[in-house]
């Protein structure tokens, strides 16, 4: 190192300590006491000392080839553009993945399967939230509406038609999209903000209107939800939908775990078909023109690609699958009520497809669960929660504004014969 | 006097106004089939704004009539023009404008055969070159969702075609060793011509390009030439083009539209465009001298 990096090191921490001390100095070293005033001079120094040193520890380590080259690397990684990725086989991890899931629910409590059902939920929600916010580029802050909207699909129609469980799941899906399709056709034609907000509008009408339609709905008092069936065995203790209790059937001991296994399994069937539902769109051509359109809406239109058909297509498609998500909470909650799809969980279920990455799956997926389990594991700093989550957001926005896993771009070769 | 020049475009008393700024007024011209026409003009003179109205992007008021061999469009038609008295006397006419009004709009005229680039290039910088293509033959997809999903015949069918169709679209424009990059990573005239091959997969009839060499240097303008009269021998193609560049627009355009402040002042072939008094004073200047070096 040459003499005058050393002095300029040397300088620079002098500073930093001067400044230090005139800044925080008086907080430190005045101490009141009573009516008086105290004056430690131990705390000044220590503090005097420890900026200092500090100071020039981190110039000198910054000044360090290694930590030079680290940084770099570090720095690249953030900064990283889109790549184009030939697409591989990732069979091994593929299964070692699906290994892990199917093993899971034997390895944890009761307790920590049901906060991995509800991060299944959360996947599936982000997915569908991804298809309108990722693909499409569409802010919407109102996906609760479709969320509540199949929750209380596969409630209501228990109620009214007495469907079971596996006839109430295509038919509330189908309901959520078909309420995506009915409430984005008017308001396609906006654009950014102005659809954010009406939107917005949309989750709130949504679950007022289920609060406040109480001799259909059961307003704030919330409805039942028929518990889920295997080929007509129940999972209660006694049968409720005529049919014959699982641990009777197979002369087992109760236990109300079978049921969170079972939900855990059928969840996880369902996010695996989503995801490769997801992960083929993005190479169908709907797929590429939500993209174009998030690109740039004025070349799609010049390239004979309708944005309002385009667009509802990716609403009603997002809004089934947050439909799907909702049969699966109300199935595993056996209540709900309207207070479980206020606006904080738009803005959760958004901020795991931002934190994520927009576009990509598996950057939803890892965030859906990093946002259900991180709480979990916080529980005693809860009151910090929402504050974590700005902070997080607020960093991510700076350092890594395209989320935890960049959308990578697929590498198309030319068909065969017809290569030069 | 459509059989006599047998058009591919024609325009009559197209206008449009923003408010009080009356922006075309009375517009009437043919463009022939098969030809390059050029549209000039100084700066201002609404030869964008002309784009819009063929391109569908704005909705003019007159007559915008495309045609084909089969069929003529009407282009305020398929826009989505307002109810006429005529349209609550013939039932099938007011459905016809209420399916417009709802699911009309630019990409309409897209498909019917009239594609277009843009004096901004506007790529889809995100996605690479090849998809960039892809999305362009968006219209002959095969769109039935579970074919996609399950990756049937049909559609693999279809994206080898659309693939093999946009392999050979980046080799005539020299972009094959770009297919898999991302489209805002390429360089100027790669864009350029890029935005030109993705406007060339939709197979249109009528290719409509604004300022295509903007921003191109003397060698790659040339290069441009070249191309732009292969395209029209090889695919039976009309162009349409907005084009400062002088030089360009007199060696390659078989027809000159001059517009000033609005209004058609001048039209013809580069010749007559060229000795026009009143193309003079109003594009190139009023003195003499500069029109001569203009032209050189």
């Amino acid at each position: 190192m040459k003499r005058f990096d050393r002095i300029h090191i040397l300088k620079d921490a002098l500073f930093t300590t001067l400044i230090v001390a005139i800044l925080l100095g008086p907080f430190f070293s005045f101490i009141l006491k009573g009516f008086s005033v105290e004056f430690t001079g131990y705390r000044l120094t220590s503090l005097v000392l420890c900026v200092f040193v500090g100071r020039l520890v981190f110039s000198l380590l910054l000044k360090n080839q290694k930590v030079q080259h680290l940084l770099q690397k570090i720095n690249r990684s953030l900064y990283q553009k889109t790549k184009v990725v030939q697409t591989k086989s990732h069979r091994r991890s593929l299964i070692i993945i699906a290994i892990i899931a199917l093993l899971i629910p034997f390895m944890i409590s009761k307790y920590w399967l049901s906060v991995a059902i509800i991060a299944l939920i959360y996947v599936l929600l982000g997915l569908g939230l991804n298809i309108v916010v990722g693909l499409a580029g569409l802010l919407d802050l109102g996906y609760v509406a479709f969320y509540a909207i199949g929750a209380y699909g596969v409630a209501l129609s228990a109620h009214y038609l007495h469907l079971g469980f596996w006839s109430a799941l295509p038919f509330a899906a189908l309901l959520s999209a078909l309420f995506g399709a009915i409430l984005s056709f008017p308001v396609l034609r906006m654009h950014g903000d102005y659809l954010a907000i009406v939107t917005l509008g949309f989750g709130e009408i949504i679950r007022l209107i289920l609060t406040n339609w109480a001799s259909f709905t059961g307003g704030p008092n919330g409805i039942e939800v028929p518990d889920l069936t295997l080929f007509g065995l129940e999972f209660s203790r006694v049968a409720k939908q005529h049919g014959v209790p699982f641990h009777e059937f197979f002369g087992l001991p109760y236990d109300t775990s079978y049921r969170y296994f079972f939900i855990y399994f059928v969840l996880l069937v369902v996010v695996t078909l989503m995801l490769r539902f997801v992960n083929r769109l993005k190479q169908m051509p709907l797929g590429r023109a939500w993209e174009a359109l998030r690109e740039d809406e004025i070349a799609c239109r010049s390239l004979g690609i309708n944005p309002v058909v385009t667009k509802l297509a990716a609403f009603t498609l997002g809004a089934m699958i947050g439909g799907i998500g909702g049969v699966f909470f109300a199935t595993f909650e056996e209540f709900i009520n309207p207070a479980s799809f206020t606006f904080l969980e738009s803005a959760l279920i958004l901020s795991i497809v931002v934190l994520g990455g927009m576009g990509s799956s598996l950057g939803v997926v890892l965030a859906a669960i990093l946002l259900t389990l991180l709480p979990e594991l916080f529980r005693q700093f809860s009151e910090y929660r929402m504050l974590f989550f700005g902070s997080v957001m607020v960093l991510m926005m700076i350092w890594r504004p395209q989320g935890l896993i960049r959308m990578s771009r697929q590498w198309i070769a030319p068909k065969v014969g017809h290569e030069r | 006097m459509k059989d006599k020049i047998d058009p591919i475009l024609t325009l009559q008393a197209v206008n449009i106004r923003f408010g009080g700024i009356h922006a075309l007024k009375n517009i009437h011209f043919n463009v022939k089939r098969n030809s390059i026409t050029a549209l000039i003009g100084p700066n201002g003179a609404g030869k964008t704004t002309l784009f819009n109205c063929i391109t569908g992007f704005y909705r003019a008021k007159g007559k915008l009539l495309f045609h084909l061999p089969e069929k003529t469009f009407s282009l305020p038609k398929v826009l989505g023009e307002p109810f006429h008295l005529s349209h609550f006397i013939h039932p099938i006419d007011f459905f016809a404008c209420l399916y417009y009004k709802m699911f009309g709009g630019s990409h309409l005229v897209t498909q019917a055969g009239i594609a277009r680039t843009f004096q901004t290039i506007r790529l889809f910088r995100e996605m690479t070159v090849i998809e960039n293509l892809l999305v362009a033959q968006y219209h002959t997809a095969n769109k039935n969702l579970l074919a996609g999903l399950f990756n049937l015949k049909g559609f693999q069918r279809w994206e080898k075609s659309a693939i093999d169709a946009a392999f050979l679209w980046l080799e005539k424009f020299d972009l094959l060793h770009e297919a898999n990059r991302l489209a805002g990573e390429l360089s100027y005239r790669q864009q350029r011509y890029l935005e030109i091959a993705r406007s060339m997969c939709l197979l249109p009839k009528l290719l409509c390009l604004d300022e295509p060499a903007a921003g191109l240097n003397k060698q790659e303008t040339e290069g441009l030439q070249i191309l732009l009269q292969t395209l029209r021998k090889e695919y039976n193609l009309t162009i349409l083009l907005i084009e400062h560049d002088m030089s360009l627009v007199m060696k390659v355009s078989d027809h000159i539209i001059v517009l000033d402040q609005g209004s058609v002042i001048s039209e013809g072939s580069p010749k007559e465009v060229r000795e026009d008094k009143k193309v003079i004073s109003a594009y190139l200047g009023e003195k003499e001298n500069e029109e001569k070096k203009e032209n050189e």
